[in-house]
């Protein structure tokens, strides 16, 4: 869902995904296997998992042009997440 | 001349042994303090877990922040904040006494509050009672209910308070995270222990997933799965861990391939017909021929006291009673 999302962004939406308790091998396999189109970013030692009070996976952040946390999602997102989710960061 | 050197010696001695213990015993102070932080610190990946005794990975990098920040001399404050600020104040185990969280600290107090005067009340009604009759026997008939009647709501009050601190992950400063209680089964740190001491044990392997998955940190149980299977990939227990996980994270349609594999060498495996019958129930649902046909399965091969038959039961009853209703409200196909 998110990697239909990267690809269909609009105007400004950049979608970027951190990697959590895994390895870089097994993040450029499954990059490689799914074709993700965005970013993916590791974090080794898990300071960006608790910069973001990460309680689980996956975890989602909507965050937007200011840099301010808007909505999260906790577990798996549905269509309806993201759209409710990105109205929640849309600019005016 | 002699009485000086060695009288300089032994202040030397005396200022390096000084030293040494000044040396050693900053370190253990740091320790001690980062200690004392992450036992106030939830872990955020298990449920009523202190950061301190976690063996999460994510419980392992809070505590090498809390030791890095007690290194660079922040407060105790300052450092339990830092999270709160990223986590919100439920990281604390010991919530603020202002805000918000001030209501898990007065409700119980009000509880036990409102108890004694419901107590006091009723027994000032059943004094009035034995007054208006004017009878030592309607006394015993009238007020003695009643006084039982709020003797049973007082213990009813208190029985309810007991389990709040333990519901909120509350515990007293000191006490064990698991409880006063010796418990037989081996905790998830005797059984990192065991590990590590062993890695090639697939059945330790699996027994510590499943007490990290009991514990709901559901990464590193998968990890310890995977580990397991890898030392033994026929194990079947495993397995089922992985299906119960790829079930609870939404993903059904994967614990449901992982499971054909085991019923297809196993195929009165009660465990993987039951996790079967719930994953295929969330994709397709109850009334499904897959689900009744796993049902049905799992009555015949579980043992005759295994808690999950009443539910497999209910399942198949309300299939039942599901097929019924859509049969009569259903028109019918006309005669041939």
């Amino acid at each position: 869902m998110l990697v239909q999302l990267a690809r269909r962004a609009p105007q400004g939406l950049a979608v970027v995904g951190i990697l959590y308790q895994d390895t870089a091998e097994n993040a450029q396999r499954f990059v490689d296997e799914f074709g993700v189109p965005y970013a993916t970013l590791l974090d080794p030692q898990g300071t960006a998992a608790i910069d973001y009070g990460l309680t689980g996976i996956p975890e989602t952040f909507f965050i937007d042009r200011t840099g301010m946390i808007r909505a999260h999602q906790v577990g798996v997102l549905s269509q309806a997440d993201i759209d409710a989710k990105l109205r929640t960061i849309a600019g005016p | 001349m002699r009485a000086a050197i060695l009288l300089a010696l032994a202040g030397s001695a005396l200022v390096i042994a000084a030293a040494v213990l000044l040396a050693s015993s900053r370190p253990l102070d740091l320790s001690a303090r980062a200690r004392a932080i992450e036992s106030t610190l939830r872990c955020p990946t298990c449920q009523a877990t202190s950061v301190a005794d976690s063996p999460a990975q994510a419980a392992r990098q809070i505590r090498q922040v809390v030791e890095q920040q007690v290194r660079d001399g922040r407060t105790d404050e300052q450092i339990r904040g830092f999270f709160a600020d990223r986590y919100g104040t439920w990281i604390l185990l010991d919530p603020p006494t202002t805000g918000p969280d001030i209501v898990v600290w007065i409700l119980p107090a009000v509880v036990v509050v409102g108890g004694v005067i419901v107590l006091v009340r009723h027994a000032r009604h059943a004094r009035q009672a034995n007054h208006d009759s004017g009878t030592a026997d309607l006394a015993t008939r009238q007020g003695g209910p009643r006084l039982a009647e709020s003797a049973v709501f007082g213990a009813m009050v208190l029985a309810l308070l007991a389990p709040i601190p333990a519901a909120l992950g509350l515990r007293p400063a000191g006490a064990p995270a698991s409880g006063g209680a010796p418990s037989t089964t081996p905790t998830i740190a005797q059984l990192e222990a065991w590990v590590a001491a062993d890695p090639s044990d697939a059945r330790i392997l699996t027994q510590l997933g499943d007490a990290l998955l009991g514990a709901g940190d559901l990464p590193e149980a998968a990890s310890r799965y995977r580990a397991a299977l890898t030392v033994d990939p026929a194990a079947d227990a495993p397995k089922l861990g992985l299906a119960a996980i790829l079930i609870e994270s939404g993903r059904p349609d994967v614990a449901v391939t992982l499971l054909d594999g085991i019923l297809g060498t196993n195929g009165a495996s009660a465990d993987a017909l039951f996790m079967r019958m719930v994953a295929n129930q969330q994709l397709f649902g109850r009334a499904d021929a897959r689900v009744r046909a796993d049902a049905a399965r799992f009555l015949e091969v579980a043992a005759g006291d295994d808690v999950r038959r009443t539910t497999v039961e209910s399942l198949l009853a309300a299939s039942d009673a599901n097929q019924s209703s859509a049969a009569s409200a259903s028109p019918g196909s006309p005669a041939p």
